[in-house]
């Protein structure tokens, strides 16, 4: 490093400007905007947290929109109950004026006619054939009309509630015309065309064999290993996230979600793209990495049994690389160097996931999972635009949606 | 300051304490500084990179070297930001490469009074390029060939950009010798203008 020819004003300059210097008072000033910088980076921290804060909020939005989704569902369920509680109403209203012994017995008349249907005890523990109202809108009974299918199904016994219980078949029995009921039964008019002024919807009939999308989240932590180009010497990492999984076909799924990860590694100075050249060869080059990992993936059910799953799943992950830190080691024992980079560097869908979860229900919509995983850059990553690859497994357990919103039995 | 200060110190910044963090701050900002406003433009940029510096010495303080000397890694680490802070402008290739920089220095600029705030804003209006070459070979002690690594240029643009900076530096010197100087010049201008000017008014005074 040293010459032996010192031109002299290299000498002059060197001599002039080199060495501590008692010129150069402190300023306080510059401690001001030294201490903005420290507490910028003590903010970066919260930066992680405003992210989980996010995610959770988009977490329950999501459960809000399932929420909504099942809500419907479970209005339809509803829609009946308050009609029954009217034609409870309208009942007593009746029953206020059928005190009279005809009524009663013109309604036993019209019940127990079998071309009102043939009546059928559902629960065997039900009450005896007697045909009240009753036993109609408690659903103990199950009227079949002639073509034999099941009005009960359908919410006809409703129908035939409010039929009863509205003033036309009242009015009817009122007036003993019987057979007029029963041809209005048995030509289906009745059902179809109450004279009621209560609506009586037509309500969806739900379908077992129709699928329904399930949504899954789960809270993962993955102790995983990063090398570079290779796992070879590769250093050990760690991932902490949520996963949210939406099967949308039988064996087809889509996941996405979120995770912190520690990403560690060692890179030569071939594998770590710089523009700075350093005069002593770089021995290697130590790197920590806080990386933020979005993946969406599609996953294939392979086998499912009983209460356990496999699945293979594919897709693409980004990374948001929030600190970079790479601290470059020379020969001879020179100091080291040390890059520090924020928030600067991002791969969106830059690298390629493959991995396979085995997944085992607990019970209550709980499941466990083990994810092994393996991820391939496609393009460089970080600051020197390495070919940082990773594998781990990834524990978690996750939580049934459905199972989680579904109605009480 | 005392080794075992300076460790209690580094444990406090460890611990993100502020108090102590200042304190290393004021302990080395002189020397910190020194070398901060050699590769600056100016005083403004210069304080920049002290700050982008020392905040490495902060994130990286866990990761010194106790074996080694602080000021040195200190040092470093403030010489590495200066080129870093210039590097991503500094437009390297432009300059023409040269077999070999002319030892252009006949004169004996050693005995040249200059001091120390001169010899800085000299070095201070140097083109970045120029001073970057200049600071890493005449007062680092780099070679051609290292400055070429180290800032991603060929040892012949090295050459040039000193051999340039020698140039521009030995016309400021020159300059600067000619100019009467404050300490040392002949300062009777001002003074022969006050008296004048205090002649007349009385001579106006007197008529009036």
């Amino acid at each position: 490093m040293k010459r032996l020819n010192e031109n002299k004003i290299d000498k002059l300059f060197k001599d002039g400007l080199s060495g501590p210097k008692e010129e150069v008072s402190f300023n306080e000033a510059d401690w001001v905007a030294m201490e903005k910088m420290l507490d910028k980076k003590s903010g970066k921290n919260t930066v992680l947290f405003r992210l989980m804060y996010y995610t959770s909020g988009i977490a329950a939005l999501l459960l809000l929109a399932y929420a909504l989704f099942w809500l419907p569902q479970k209005k339809d369920e509803d829609k009946r109950r308050p009609r029954v509680a009217k034609n409870q109403e309208i009942k007593k209203q009746h029953n206020g004026q059928s005190e009279q012994p005809g009524k009663v017995l013109a309604m036993e008349l019209a019940a127990s006619n079998h071309n009102i249907g043939r009546v059928e005890k559902v629960p065997v523990a039900a009450s005896k054939s007697f045909f009240s109202l009753s036993a109609v809108r408690n659903g103990r009974y199950v009227a079949k009309n002639d073509s034999g299918q099941s009005l009960a199904n359908s919410p006809s016994n409703d129908t035939a509630v409010n039929l009863l219980a509205s003033g036309s078949v009242q009015s009817q029995i009122d007036s003993g015309i019987v057979m007029a009921n029963q041809s209005l039964v048995d030509s289906g008019q009745l059902l179809e065309k109450p004279e009621q002024p209560l609506p009586v919807k037509a309500p969806k009939l739900k379908t077992n064999n129709g699928f329904k999308p399930v949504l899954s989240l789960a809270i993962v932590g993955a102790p995983d290993v990063n090398g570079v180009s290779s796992l070879n010497g590769a250093k050990a990492g760690a991932n902490l996230g949520i996963q949210l999984s939406v099967q949308l076909l039988p064996k087809l799924s889509v996941t996405s979600g979120i995770a912190y990860a520690v990403k560690r590694y060692s890179a030569s100075a071939g594998q770590y793209e710089s523009s700075y050249k350093s005069s002593t060869p770089v021995t290697y080059i130590d790197a920590n990495c806080k990386v933020l990992d979005v993946p969406l993936n599609v996953n294939y059910q392979l086998y499912k049994k009983g209460n356990n799953a496999l699945q293979l799943g594919t897709g693409l992950s980004s990374y948001w690389m929030l600190r970079e830190n790479y601290e470059f080691e020379y020969a001879n024992n020179a100091p080291s160097f040390y890059i520090n980079v924020a928030n600067q560097n991002r791969h969106l869908l830059g690298v390629l996931n493959f991995n396979a979860t085995y997944q085992r229900q607990l019970g209550h919509g709980i499941n466990a999972l083990v994810q092994p995983y393996y991820k391939v850059p496609l393009t460089g990553i970080g600051n020197g635009r390495v070919n940082l690859r990773s594998a781990g497994v990834a524990f978690g357990v996750g939580i049934n949606m459905n199972q989680l919103f579904r109605k009480p039995k | 300051m005392g080794e075992a200060e300076l460790q209690q110190l580094i444990a406090g910044c460890l611990n993100n304490s502020r108090k102590d963090q200042k304190m290393l701050y004021k302990a080395f900002y002189g020397f910190a500084m020194g070398i901060c406003l050699r590769y600056a433009g100016n005083r403004y940029e210069a304080a920049e990179i002290l700050n982008q510096g020392f905040f490495k010495v902060y994130s990286n303080l866990q990761r010194y070297d106790e074996s080694r000397p602080f000021m040195a890694w200190v040092g470093r680490i403030m010489m590495n930001t200066a080129i870093d802070y210039h590097r991503r402008n500094a437009k390297w290739a432009e300059y023409d490469d040269v077999d070999e920089a002319l030892d252009i220095s006949n004169g004996d600029y050693a005995d040249s009074k200059l001091n120390y705030d001169e010899l800085l804003a000299m070095i201070q209006r140097l083109p970045n390029a120029y001073r970057t070459v200049f600071n890493l070979y005449a007062i680092e002690g780099y070679t051609h060939d290292e400055i070429g690594d180290l800032l991603g240029i060929s040892a012949g643009t090295s050459k040039s950009n000193l051999f340039k900076a020698r140039e521009k530096l030995k016309q400021m010197i020159l300059k600067t010798e000619q100019l009467p100087r404050p300490d040392t010049g002949n300062n009777f201008g001002p003074v022969s203008i006050s008296a004048v000017s205090v002649g007349m008014s009385f001579l106006v005074n007197f008529i009036f």
